[in-house]
């Protein structure tokens, strides 16, 4: 499907990268993996994505730094956060880092993809009138 | 879009783009404000659940939900940031601190890792809780110490053991990690995870700190019981046994010889990863090991006559009937339904006496007779403590061996009937006087009814009365200690106010339409809300039937316990009104206090929003070519419009923005024109200004609306008023809103006020919510369809276009009720024929 939202799952566990990726895809998103944060800022680079699904707590650079990285080198992609523990300073930490969400796993489905579909809404709002560097 | 963008506004390029993407931000910032209201009041709605249910609860669920709480308050605070250019920051220390209390309560409640023996005899030790036996188990030792010798001996394999189980084997880590993936809708992958981890249980082996006290026990069991004795191995598991409980998922096994009770102990552990039990764990909202699961070890008795008993009937609910089943032989065959039961009911009142033996009903039809009158009453007796010894109403699990001893296998609270939480048949032989709605808070009352405008419009003298609204707004919170019932023509269920009903536990359905017109006040209704039913007068047996509800859960002691506590910071509303002082971030003492705060701050934002970027940066703009009273300039915010090829003109055919097109349907409905065409002005365009002063400046602005598919924000002079509309209409009727601001301009001052009084006497028999100062005039109308929503702008189009033509007239005070009357009964040449005023 041309237009299918394309979802980037950042996550050092591959059980749970196997799993959301077929259940996205089953849905019709078009999903794409990162183990970790460096991995997926190269992916990023070469690859379009629509919005990303990061896991807070990753070996080597943790969710918040590949946030932050995130958001520097692509402003208008939003960013969910899934994270394995409830931690409130964590989750305020990620709110004020430019996440559009965070969310708890195990994470319902129908309510990812419900966040999912209402950041691309947004995104489409304030693309139209501010065009990315490079358009 | 850059070329049409340039031709909408004037000053340089970049002030223009820096002008209309301020706008779009903040247009932005409002829907994504809007959308994390609603998280927190469906969030807001799980814990209130949590709070009032019997049923169990986790710690993972609740933790979750608090930390997402959090999130969305924060987050709108973010976003009333961006749109109120930071004034309001004083807010953040406040989320904090109530973040900060709330994780102190729930780090308090939280206990540490379960330290206990894996290997529990029951009466000795101890006390030990349901945590570590599990819920049979901690059953039973309530009962041992109850019914004294009736109990077998056990003992049982702890939930501690349990876990040790669990690591010994290597499976501890992989269950967490599979758990984070399960999701109960998709049950496939629920089912083959559920099945991996069981078959990885069952290869286990149970780790020599657990082997060898079981054993030990077992022998010695075995040296005091007669030859042969075999044993049962139960599940007993952290959440089971409670009348909410997991009954039926996990396992039992019979007939266990001894050398083979480790083997079944193992078999039982597996039982924890059943998939249905999986299911209902994770749907209950508990992490991936916070319950556990025991083994109950017991020697078996061998039945002669064996049943249920339950100490209060279950069917008819009667507290003096005590009912049991009966079967020849092990409760298994009852159980499984292969043998039909002999039933008995014993009157309770017989037990207490020493005379005569209760009544036996439907003995059955053996001979000889399954139980004597003797045995029967002692079954009954048997039933009657094990309630006293669990404090609630229980059902029992007996047999009566060969030698005549009474055995008590197994008891649990009984799960009494709850409240009819499905919408039931109307009740016969009262009228009903309206039917519909959703139920916002579940229940039934009765009382007289009151028409409430606010909520500070209380009915004297002093009764508990039926509020019935217009519109569920969240200051009416300030009614309920008052009201007995509320009834609303519009509002959500996932609303402040229904939150705050729930709370209070007053019966509420929102959504009625109507409802102000068929429920005449001073009448006294019996609301049935959890049905969607108004009755006429006081219906006994429904109001009869509202039992509150028997708190039967224990397991969900410590988590219940902490929700409770923090219940406080989180739920309760107490800004409740906007124009008091306390309403600002100081006065925020729950979560709830905080979201409503920024609620309202970002919507008087909304209301400002054309003057916030700078005005006289707008101009030129999209004009609209069909008739309107007054030259009104379109300004999409990236949608709202199909944007013509070229040039500066659309139809409102063009228009998409739902609300414009409402409210433009209304300013040029033919019905409210004066005489004939407009004359049109040099350039071509149809550009109608009202009134004689037409040489004044001031009129010479044009209105703006800015649009989007859902939005519209309209302000405009006619004449001397100046007006403001502003209204978001989606499908969500919680999120949907139309507000008006009108203030006149000119004229003497007493003219001013009754056109005021005119506009506020229309809006409110419109059903809109009015503040009238003197000249000025504010007003909303929410929370309804988007049909309802079109509707109200149609009128309120309509009105707006005839404020225009009201200039000459409003003589005196008792031309304005004529003139309300008259638009509201359509009759509009009242108003516009006005030069010739007619007598009242």
């Amino acid at each position: 499907m041309a237009d299918a939202i394309r979802v980037l799952l950042v996550d050092d566990e591959p059980v749970f990268v196997d799993t959301m990726s077929k259940v996205l895809k089953a849905r019709g998103y078009g999903v794409g993996a990162a183990a970790g944060g460096v991995e997926a800022l190269e992916e990023l680079r070469f690859n379009r994505y629509d919005v990303v699904v990061l896991d807070l707590r990753m070996p080597g650079m943790d969710g918040i730094e590949t946030l932050e990285r995130i958001r520097k080198q692509d402003p208008l992609l939003p960013v969910i956060l899934l994270s394995g523990h409830a931690d409130m300073s964590k989750a305020v930490e990620a709110m004020q880092h430019g996440a559009v969400d965070y969310m708890l796993k195990p994470a319902p489905v129908d309510k990812l993809c419900e966040r999912i579909r209402s950041a691309i809404e947004h995104r489409n709002i304030l693309e139209e009138l501010a065009p990315p560097p490079g358009r | 879009m850059a070329t049409w963008l340039s031709t909408l506004l004037t000053g340089s390029a970049r002030r223009k783009g820096a002008a209309y993407a301020g706008l779009i931000k903040r247009y932005d910032a409002y829907l994504q404000l809007l959308r994390a209201n609603n998280e927190f009041l469906e969030l807001l709605t799980e814990i209130e659940a949590m709070g009032s249910s019997a049923g169990p609860c986790g710690w993972d669920r609740l933790r979750s939900d608090l930390t997402r709480l959090n999130v969305q308050v924060f987050a709108m605070a973010k976003m009333l940031g961006r749109l109120s250019a930071g004034r309001y920051d004083g807010l953040f220390p406040v989320i904090e601190d109530l973040g900060r209390a709330i994780q102190a309560r729930l780090d308090r409640g939280h206990g540490q890792e379960l330290e206990g023996p894996p290997l529990v005899v029951l009466g000795e030790g101890g006390p030990y809780g349901e945590e570590l036996l599990g819920g049979k188990a901690a059953n039973l030792s309530v009962l041992l110490s109850g019914t004294g010798p009736l109990v077998p001996a056990a003992c049982v394999v702890s939930t501690a053991a349990f876990r040790d189980f669990l690591r010994y084997n290597g499976i501890e880590d992989t269950v967490k990690m599979l758990w984070d993936t399960l999701d109960p809708e998709e049950p496939a992958h629920l089912w083959e995870t559920s099945m991996t981890l069981r078959e990885a249980a069952l290869a286990g082996a149970l780790p020599p700190s657990v082997l060898s006290p079981l054993r030990a026990e077992v022998e010695r069991l075995v040296a005091e019981l007669p030859e042969g004795t075999q044993f049962s191995v139960r599940s007993s598991a952290s959440g089971e046994d409670s009348a909410f409980s997991f009954a039926g998922q996990y396992d039992t096994i019979l007939h266990v010889p001894a050398g083979e009770v480790a083997a079944a102990v193992v078999k039982v552990f597996a039982g924890f990863f059943n998939p249905s039990a999986v299911m209902l764990r994770l749907k209950r909202g508990f992490g991936a090991l916070e319950l556990g699961m025991g083994a109950l070890v017991m020697p078996m008795v061998e039945g002669r006559v064996s049943g249920v008993a339950y100490s209060t009937d279950p069917s008819s609910q009667d507290r003096e009937t005590v009912r049991f089943e009966a079967v020849q032989g092990l409760g298994l065959k009852l159980v499984d339904g292969t043998v039909t039961p002999s039933s008995y009911t014993v009157d309770r009142r017989a037990l207490d006496s020493a005379g005569e033996p209760g009544r036996a009903e439907g003995a059955g039809s053996e001979t000889p007779p399954l139980l004597s009158s003797s045995q029967i009453l002692r079954v009954a007796a048997l039933a009657v403590a094990a309630e006293k010894a669990l404090g609630t109403a229980a059902d029992v699990e007996w047999t009566l061996d060969e030698a005549g001893s009474l055995w008590l296998i197994q008891a649990r609270p009984m799960a009494l009937r709850p409240a009819p939480t499905q919408a039931h048949a109307a009740v016969q032989g009262w009228e009903v006087l309206l039917e519909g709605g959703t139920p916002a808070s579940a229940g039934a009352a009765a009382g007289p009814v009151a028409h409430v405008r606010g909520p500070l419009d209380v009915p004297d003298p002093p009764v508990r009365f039926v509020a019935v609204v217009a519109e569920a707004t969240p200051d009416l919170a300030l009614l309920l200690p008052r009201a007995c019932a509320l009834v609303a023509e519009r509002g959500g269920v996932a609303s402040h106010l229904a939150a705050v009903s729930r709370e209070f536990g007053v019966p509420a359905v929102f959504g009625v339409e109507g409802a102000l017109g068929l429920l005449p006040p001073g009448e006294v209704v019996t609301v049935d809300a959890t049905a969607g039913r108004v009755y006429r007068g006081r219906v006994g047996p429904l109001l009869d039937a509202e039992r509150p509800q028997t708190q039967l859960s224990r397991t969900a002691g410590p988590v219940r316990e902490a929700l409770l506590d923090l219940l406080p910071l989180v739920v309760p509303l107490n800004l409740l009104d906007p124009s008091s002082p306390s309403f600002a971030p100081s006065g925020c003492r729950s979560l709830h206090d905080v979201v409503r705060f920024i609620h309202e701050k970002a919507l008087a934002e909304m209301l400002s929003l054309p003057e916030s970027i700078g005005g006289g940066t707008l101009s030129g703009g999209l004009q609209i070519m069909e008739h309107l009273p007054f030259d009104l300039r379109v300004l999409p915010l990236g949608s709202g419009v199909k944007m013509p090829a070229e040039g500066h003109r659309i139809s409102l055919d063009q228009v998409t923005s739902s609300p414009a097109r409402a409210l433009m349907a209304g300013l040029s409905n033919p019905a409210v024109r004066r005489d004939g065409p407009r004359p049109m002005d040099t350039s071509g365009f149809l550009s109608v200004m009202s009134g004689a002063m037409a040489g004044d400046p001031e009129l010479g602005q044009p209105g703006w609306a800015l649009v989007s598919d859902r939005y519209l924000h309209m302000s405009l002079r006619m004449g001397y008023h100046f007006t403001t509309v502003e209204a978001l209409v989606g499908k969500r009727p919680g999120d949907n809103r139309i507000r008006l601001v009108f203030k006149g301009g000119a004229a003497d001052e007493s003219r001013r006020q009754r056109r005021a009084r005119f506009v506020a006497g229309v809006l409110e028999g419109l059903g809109f919510q009015v503040r009238l100062r003197g000249d000025f005039v504010s007003a909303t109308y929410g929370r309804g369809t988007e049909d309802q929503m079109s509707r109200g702008l149609e009128q309120l189009g309509r009105l707006l276009a005839c404020a225009a033509q009201l200039d000459m007239v409003m003589g005196d005070e008792s031309q304005v009720r004529w003139y309300v009357e008259g638009f509201l009964k359509g009759d509009y040449a009242r108003i516009l024929d006005a030069e010739r005023p007619a007598a009242p």
